[in-house]
């Protein structure tokens, strides 16, 4: 049986009809219509379906969605300011050309922007660290963890070169 | 070389901001939350080989929600195959591996599609199966996996289905030139080895999906999250649908790499069936075991030297084993001679076999045939520069040719970056230097070098539409794809530059069936030269309608006109340029009021400007593999690998990896950098990490991404240590020199690292993936004074 609940997702409660086992990926995918987040293998293993709850890096593909009831909920749809507005990891992954498919990075944002709160100018070794979990298939990396690092020093070059 | 003001510049990825802001809709988010979607599912076969003696649906159709339950007699009962027809929708008798389609679902929830196929009740018959190629290939192989192969039919290079070997033997190619025999009878040196790939697979990170919706006037649109053109003619030779009665529709896909549509045909099969939409995403698992991955190879290399360094013949034998179907397997063993370009071979023998098993049935990813027979000949080639006491660089520069020359089957090399390319990255290894060693004395560090083409086909064409609107706009149609790699960009960046517009002014329409013009897709490393030359053809069109209608509206010549900047403007007077609106019909001296709106020209209804590139190829011949132009361009570069290796544990680590490639003109360098970083990666991935593994049942042990494991950021080197150059050596063929590059990168990766593998402990690891405990089997084996070595 599906049963109300009431989830705080980008600052705005939300109420939605889930059943118990459903997880937080299901529902924000399917339920409040946030695709930015993906699913790519969930069992936890890629990190595409990244999302921040209370601050921290979670999966929402293996995460239980009562156990998001009374937690902030922050997805990629949340980065962003009005209009669009970028935030710096945005921005900085859009400078560098850290996005080709682009199907991971919203989960590699997410990771970035839990890993920079936590630690806010993390060494090369620390953002390979701290975005181990996140598979890209695309970049060979290289260009995410350039523009990690230029989001944690905030100097990001310019967009042409 | 001229100046451009967007083509060559790292200019802004036109994808990219949606994609940053999670709002690009790829084909994954079709249909969430559409009225009436149905969800489907599909059984796959728990036997490597059986034959299907009962099916009982009755369970399934009664679960809450289910609205068809379909098995192999409501498919169509002709076999479809790309180049061999060997296989149906869903298994009509026999079950040919683990995971072979046996039925499918479609009902009201996900949930509910699950719950059904675990109802499916199926009862087989076991057959003996096989799974190791070279027992299959046995002319006398007591299984038989397709015995009605000899009457299949073949609808492309049906002459690979002659002289076949045995009865599981499906192609075979051939490439003649020269007296091999004899010239390994004059050889200084005999060098021979046996190398071996396992089976890998995409990954990418967008799992197969599709939506199909059924019209209400008998046709259907199929979204695809694979290439738009080579799902789109599957599907109308399985159903026998005619272009008109199937649009399909793809969006920016979640990465590529070669891979071709899976769930299609099931998603249109049900939406037939029942009516409604129809969604499916396949599982991680499903990706693993129906996509059509890359097929498992050994190789057998046999090279003829002289005292003075020069490759005087080389034999190849390759037996690949592509799985219970053939797909694209033919085509991609057949491309595998591609690689034979790369160096001066003047007498050559290749012959390669398709062998079936009872495994998944393979297809194409990126390399195509090419980085696994790289594998094999560029580990060899440091075999062969040991046995003729060459350095191993010195060896290959010394064998290399120059444009000009003819390669082994008889095409003109007409621009070849290769030398440049070793060059550059043996200088930034500081090749000849040895490696530093680290202090704890289990770490043995050192270096290897590869080089490597990538081939692209020139038996394809590509098709572009300019429309020019009234405002200046320059929307450009194509029937390509933007995985990511940055077509679109690329496009844009073209159309700029021909008219002298910002990028802002070009629009990109593409992935639809029944809107895109033709194209091949994005495949074999072509579309920045197929489709870049279609719009370049396309601008000219337009262009020329444009100074015609501009030229006779002001009473001028044509000439006069000089057509740009969203406009024309007079030769003369470059200063005043005319709008596009200035030729519409409300701008005609006898409109009145009514047709003010009016954007249309006064006799056509705008300016379209169309270009076919075509890549005119050359025939092959059947018995002996030349042509005159078989490939359009190869891409050519070295990479140079650092490894540290730990003789306790066998795991390697690649400290850095350097590449140099050839893009005739490289047209957008950050984003060229960006995929060749990609492609190094996806090569270490191969090199040390992924491989298919099978228990002895056929059933695949790893089909998730916790055990195949694919490159994370803690298995790379970063930063300068992952470094790419990219030398441009112009294609005369090439849009402004340019020509394929997208999977060239991955093709040398395995053999420098397993060269530097070498160097460092001695040990040569001649099968992929060169996991810690092939390391250490071989480590054993050195141990035991039994060097696996077949130079020494
Ligand atoms: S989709 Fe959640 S970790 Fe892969
Ligand atoms: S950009 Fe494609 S998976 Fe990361």
């Amino acid at each position: 049986m599906r049963r109300p609940i009431e989830l705080s997702v980008n600052g705005v409660t939300e109420e939605v009809y889930v059943e118990p086992w459903w997880t937080l990926a299901r529902v924000l995918r399917d339920e409040l219509g946030l695709t930015g987040t993906k699913v790519s293998c969930e069992t936890g293993d890629c990190g595409a379906c990244t999302v921040n709850i209370d601050g921290r890096a979670v999966r929402s593909c293996i995460y239980p969605v009562m156990k998001a009831v009374g937690k902030k909920i922050v997805t990629i749809e949340g980065l962003s300011g009005e209009d669009d507005s970028l935030h710096p990891l945005q921005q900085a992954f859009l400078d560098h050309f850290a996005v080709q498919c682009g199907y991971c990075t919203p989960g590699m944002v997410m990771s970035a922007n839990a890993l920079l709160q936590e630690n806010p100018h993390p060494t090369e070794a620390e953002i390979k660290e701290g975005l181990k979990g996140n598979l890209c298939r695309c970049t060979g990396y290289n260009k995410i963890i350039q523009a990690v690092a230029a989001a944690a020093s905030a100097s990001a070059p310019n967009k042409e070169n | 070389m001229a100046e451009f003001a967007y083509v060559g510049r790292s200019v802004p990825k036109v994808d990219a901001r949606a994609k940053v802001l999670g709002k690009t809709k790829f084909v994954s988010e079709e249909g969430i939350g559409f009225p009436g979607m149905l969800y489907g599912k599909v059984l796959f076969s728990p036997h490597a080989h059986a034959r299907i003696v009962k099916i009982d649906t009755s369970k399934a159709a009664a679960v809450r929600g289910v609205r068809a339950v379909l098995t192999g007699k409501d498919v169509p009962e002709t076999r479809v195959g790309m180049l061999i027809d060997d296989r149906h929708i869903l298994c009509r008798e026999i079950v040919r591996f683990v995971g072979d389609p046996v039925a499918c679902v479609a009902a009201e929830s996900e949930d509910a599609a699950a719950e059904a196929v675990r109802l499916i009740e199926v009862e087989y018959e076991i057959l003996p199966a096989i799974f190791d190629a070279e027992a299959a290939m046995a002319p006398d192989c007591p299984v038989v996996i397709h015995p009605d192969l000899p009457a299949y039919n073949r609808p492309l290079y049906a002459y690979m289905g002659k002289d076949l070997p045995g009865p599981n033997v499906h192609t075979h190619h051939k490439v003649r030139k020269g007296d091999v025999d004899r010239a390994f009878a004059e050889a200084d040196f005999i060098v021979e080895n046996r190398y071996e790939c396992d089976r890998i697979t995409h990954c990418q990170m967008e799992p197969y999906n599709s939506v199909c919706y059924p019209q209400t006037d008998g046709t259907a649109t199929v979204w695809t999250s694979a290439r738009l053109h080579e799902t789109h003619d599957p599907l109308l030779q399985a159903f026998g649908l005619n272009p008109s009665q199937l649009r399909t529709r793809t969006s920016y896909q979640g990465g590529m790499f070669g891979m071709i549509g899976r769930p299609e045909r099931f998603t249109l099969l049900l939406a037939q069936k029942t009516g409604r939409p129809v969604k499916m995403v396949y599982t991680r698992e499903e990706n693993f075991i129906e996509g059509l991955n890359r097929l498992a190879e050994i190789v057998y290399v046999k090279d003829g030297l002289k005292k003075d360094g020069t490759i005087v013949a080389r034999e190849i034998k390759g037996i690949v084993n592509t799985g219970a179907y053939t797909h694209h397997g033919p085509l991609v063993i057949r491309n595998g001679a591609f690689h034979a370009s790369q160096y001066r071979l003047p007498n050559y023998r290749w012959d390669a076999y398709g062998i079936y098993t009872n495994t998944p049935a393979c297809g194409p990813l990126r390399g195509f045939g090419s980085a696994e027979v790289i594998w094999a000949t560029e580990q060899h080639m440091d075999l062969d520069a040991r046995a003729v006491g060459m350095d191993p660089i010195e060896f290959r520069l010394l064998n290399t040719p120059d444009a000009g020359e003819r390669d082994v089957r008889g095409t003109l090399v007409t621009c070849i970056g290769a030398k440049r390319c070793l060059k550059i990255v043996s200088d930034r290894i500081e090749w000849g230097e040895p490696s530093d060693q680290p202090a704890e004395s289990h770490i043995k560090v050192g270096k290897g070098i590869a080089l490597a083409n990538k081939y692209s086909m020139a038996d394809t064409a590509s098709s572009v539409i300019l429309d020019m609107k009234p405002d200046g706009v320059l929307e450009i149609s194509h029937g390509g794809d933007d995985c990511g790699q940055g077509l679109n960009t690329v496009l844009t960046q073209i159309a700029a530059e021909q008219f002298s517009v910002p990028m802002e002014m070009v629009r990109i329409v593409w992935g639809d069936s029944w809107r895109s013009p033709y194209d091949f897709g994005t495949a074999s490393s072509r579309s920045t030269l197929y489709i870049g030359n279609a719009l370049i053809k396309a601008c000219d069109d337009a262009k020329r309608q444009i100074r015609e209608l501009a030229a006779k509206k002001l009473g001028m010549d044509d000439g006069d006109i000089e057509v740009g900047k969203g406009g024309f403007w007079l030769r003369d007077n470059p200063e005043k340029v005319f709008p596009m609106s200035f030729l519409s019909l409300a701008n005609h001296p006898e409109a009145r009021g009514t047709v003010k709106g009016a954007t249309c020209l006064e006799e056509s209804a705008g300016i379209r400007g169309t270009g076919v590139f075509w890549g005119h190829p050359g025939a092959e011949d059947p018995e002996t593999g030349q042509g005159e132009r078989l490939a359009i361009s190869y891409s050519y570069g070295a990479q140079a690998a650092e490894v540290a290796v730990d003789t306790e544990t066998g795991v390697v680590k690649i400290l850095r990896l350097y590449s140099a490639f050839d893009t005739g003109k490289t047209m957008h360098p950050t984003m060229c950098e960006a995929q060749h970083e990609g492609g190094m990666v996806q090569g270490i991935g191969s090199a040390l990490y992924e491989g298919f593994i099978f228990d002895e049942a056929g059933v695949l042990m790893n089909p998730n991404l916790h055990d195949y494991k694919v490159c994370s950021t803690g298995d790379v080197p970063s930063g300068d240590d992952l470094w790419v150059a990219l030398v441009e050596d112009p294609h005369p063929e090439g849009p402004y020199g340019a020509k394929g590059t997208g999977e060239s990168a991955m093709c040398p990766t395995a053999s420098a690292v397993a060269n530097a593998i070498y160097n460092a402990v001695g040990v040569r690891l001649t099968q992929l993936p060169m996991t810690p405990e092939r390391v250490l089997a071989a480590l054993k084996e050195q141990r035991g004074d039994s060097r696996t070595d077949a130079a020494t």
